[in-house]
């Protein structure tokens, strides 16, 4: 009986199966398309944007190299400072109510009641809702005219003389950005912790209740150490996400009154589209750069952490 | 198109390529077969708003170009985008040529788009200062120069704010004017027929009228793009105020803006809607519509609306002229302008000239300024006899308006890029809002030195 020897054909198809059944190809190969889009869509921008920063690029002129006369002119005006300033407070203040305020609710929501899932549903809500309709309305709620809450608190009310000057002072504008801030945020915030919570072992719980803690101690000595890195990681992205927020104070504020509500992603807009100083405008977003670096790379180790533990 | 057109389109060379030889050639015996077949006559057009202009034949060479239109729509008077629709459609169907369309309110990423692309537009329409794009549109100054003369010479704002390094960059389609718009009912209440004539007296009323519940509202802010900018500046000229010198140099910092702040501060606190330091664009118009408030300077749109929608508040209101302070009587101009992006060329450049040129000549742009109604007033004083002036007499004003008024930084020949970045980043509105929240005038005029001094260093 003869055998005929197989020979194995050396066509394309072949060499893309053998790649395919090569677990040291077959990583490349699965890694490759989610590469390619991040390379083109994230890290070519990026990379772009930080060229264009060290240059005098104006819109339809061609760039040429300045160093880091960019950095140095920005340094020296107090639009920038304001922006630093108020990105701050901003982010900060956003991110303290959220946490609390998220806390809070995830608390709330983790006690048995009826209509708990149609109440979680509703609560996302604000965070589902797009931010140009939402913005849309909180720009009308207010108005400095025609303001429902001044109308109910002066008119009808009589509760205050004057109106509240929600957008046209400075204090209350970066108030009032804040406050829709943490009302889009919450329900992210409360969900996520309330996922969290309720991962918590109930024995252990249970336990400390028997053992005679009340329900505050509990929490603190139990349940928020068991949560805490989920509260690290959601406020570390949430922080990327407020110092970089755009849509926000440009639909409600547009940075004023007074620049006292421009923000970083703001500043760089206006300087680049609306001046026309693109090299400007992207020295400003290369601004938040280092301190957007250092919390991913803290997320980055809070999540390996979390999965060592 | 004569030679010379073709020539000043290559870039401004006055040698003649075979190509221009040949192409003048050809427009040459175009011209004579028309003119003995009796073409070239103006077209009827169809459709769009109605009594649209008429388009006369343009060179054949015209035939496969393509001309896109970008700018934002006239959403205040969509009748507007219907006459420039029907005339450009027209016009592209006797020569051949494509025209397209694009309209955005969010209209500055898309014209950055097309400049740093070179594609997506040949024809934009702002209203902002072409400063800022100028070095990305192309020469228009044979076609703005012609429209000039046929129009009687543009007033000074015309070539102030067109005209950057010696050259055209856009050719103006006229100016929204700020007129004061008032509740004559209410006024004839305090005694008085019509609004009156100076600050003083206005203040005078404007108290009487807030105790009744019905203040003034004026846009002195720096959330609003338009009315932020034209505003404030009625108020600082009226006192004798000024942005800058003729030499170029600051005058902002002076007795008359400090003049000009305080009356305006007192005019907020005894006569003023509270809110009026921080009205958008939107925010004036809907106050008086809503009888919130009884005087605000606006062009006719809170006027023409009221005539449709709100017809009690069309009846009790009227329009007049921004009244005189110490420094005289002034209004503002903001010019809407066309330009043509420089990424255009070849036939396409020329037919996006040629439309411009057929389509703001005085014979065919009449119909645009007559849609309007005084929302877009002319710059050409040889309109002064066209039969474009509204025909309802709360609108007459519009004729005494249109050559008091002033652009942003008047005092400067041309317009620099530091006051197209002041007008941009609504520097005066700034100005007037601070004082009239704070009441502290003179610290509002040092935050906007210190401003203007940061726009002076970045640009």
């Amino acid at each position: 009986m003869q055998v005929t020897p197989r020979v194995q054909p050396r066509t394309s198809g072949a060499f893309i199966s053998r790649l395919l059944h090569k677990d040291s190809s077959l990583g490349y190969i699965l890694i490759g398309p989610a590469f390619l889009f991040l390379a083109v869509m994230m890290a070519y921008p990026f990379a772009y944007a930080m060229y264009l920063s060290f240059t005098d690029k104006q819109i339809g002129a061609p760039a040429s190299f300045t160093g880091f006369e960019n950095y140095a002119k920005l340094l020296g005006t107090s639009l920038f400072s304001k922006t630093v300033v108020n990105s701050l407070v901003y982010t900060t203040c956003a991110l303290v109510l959220k946490c609390f305020g998220g806390l809070a609710l995830a608390a709330l929501l983790n006690r048995p009641f009826i209509g708990a899932r149609i109440v979680k549903a509703l609560l996302l809500l604000p965070w589902i809702m797009p931010t140009v309709f939402s913005t849309m309305i909180w720009s009308w709620i207010f108005h400095p005219t025609f303001s429902i809450v001044n109308d109910v608190l002066v008119n009808r009310l009589g509760l205050i003389a004057q109106p509240i000057p929600f957008l046209r002072d400075e204090r209350w504008a970066m108030a009032s950005l804040i406050f829709v801030n943490v009302w889009r945020g919450i329900p992210f915030f409360g969900i996520t912790f309330l996922a969290a919570i309720q991962s918590v072992s109930t024995e252990v719980i249970e336990a400390s209740k028997i053992d005679g803690a009340s329900a505050w101690v509990s929490f603190w000595k139990i349940t928020f150490p068991a949560i805490l890195p989920v509260i690290i990681i959601v406020m570390l992205i949430s922080t990327i996400g407020t110092l970089g927020d755009f849509d926000l104070p440009f639909l409600l504020t547009r940075g004023g009154p007074n620049d006292s509500t421009t923000l970083f992603a703001l500043t760089a807009y206006t300087l680049s589209m609306s001046s026309g100083l693109i090299g400007l405008g992207a020295a400003v977003t290369m601004t938040m750069f280092p301190a957007l670096i250092l919390l991913v790379v803290i997320s980055l180790i809070s999540v390996r952490r979390q999965q060592q533990d | 198109m004569s030679t010379k057109d073709l020539a000043s389109e290559n870039g401004g060379q006055t040698h003649i390529t075979r190509r221009t030889f040949l192409r003048a050639g050809g427009l040459t015996m175009f011209g004579s077969v028309l003119a003995a077949c009796g073409g070239g006559t103006p077209a009827v057009p169809s459709g769009g708003a109605g009594a649209a202009p008429t388009v006369a034949g343009a060179p054949v060479v015209l035939k496969g170009a393509t001309v896109k239109f970008l700018g934002a729509p006239w959403s205040f008077l969509p009748a507007l985008d219907g006459v420039i629709e029907a005339f450009a459609n027209d016009w592209a169907t006797q020569n051949g040529v494509t025209v397209t369309f694009e309209r955005d309110a969010q209209l500055l990423p898309k014209i950055q788009t097309a400049i740093e692309t070179k594609g997506g537009a040949n024809i934009i329409q702002y209203s902002s200062p072409p400063a800022i794009f100028s070095k990305a549109l192309a020469d228009v100054s044979d076609i703005a120069e012609s429209i000039g003369s046929e129009g009687g010479g543009y007033l000074p704002a015309g070539p102030y704010q067109m005209v950057f390094d010696g050259k055209w960059l856009g050719v103006p389609i006229g100016q929204h004017n700020w007129f004061i718009n008032y509740r004559q009912d209410w006024l004839k209440e305090e005694g008085l027929d019509t609004f009156p004539d100076t600050w003083e007296e206005a203040l005078a009323v404007g108290k009487k009228l807030k105790a009744k519940g019905r203040p003034f509202g004026m846009t002195l802010s720096d959330q609003a793009g338009g009315d932020g900018n034209a505003v404030p500046r009625l108020m600082l000229w009226a006192f004798g105020g000024k942005e800058f010198n003729p030499d170029g140099s600051l005058a902002l910092d002076s007795p008359e803006t400090l003049a000009a702040l305080e009356f305006c501060i007192q005019l907020h606190n005894e006569a003023g809607d509270p809110g009026e330091v921080g009205y958008d664009d939107g925010a004036n118009n809907a106050a008086f519509l809503a009888s919130k408030i009884s005087m605000t300077a606006n062009v006719n749109t809170i006027y023409l609306p009221a005539l449709e929608k709100n017809p009690e508040v069309a009846a009790g209101m009227n329009h007049a002229l921004p009244p005189q302070g110490p420094g005289g009587r002034f209004g503002y101009g903001q010019l809407p302008w066309w330009g043509i992006l420089n990424h255009t060329q070849g036939a396409d450049l020329d037919a996006a000239k040629d439309l411009m040129r057929q389509f703001l000549s005085i014979k065919n742009f009449s119909t645009f300024y007559k849609a309007g109604q005084g929302y877009i007033l002319p710059l050409l004083p040889n309109y002064e006899s066209e039969p474009i002036w509204p025909a309802d007499p709360k609108l007459a004003i519009a004729k005494d308006m249109f050559k008091l008024a002033r652009p942003a930084g008047y005092s400067l020949p041309n317009q620099t890029k530091l006051a197209a970045l002041m007008q941009d980043k609504i520097i005066i509105g700034k100005l007037f809002s601070q004082a009239l929240s704070t009441g502290n005038a003179r610290a509002a005029l040092d935050g906007v030195m210190k401003d203007i001094a940061d726009l002076k260093l970045l640009a």
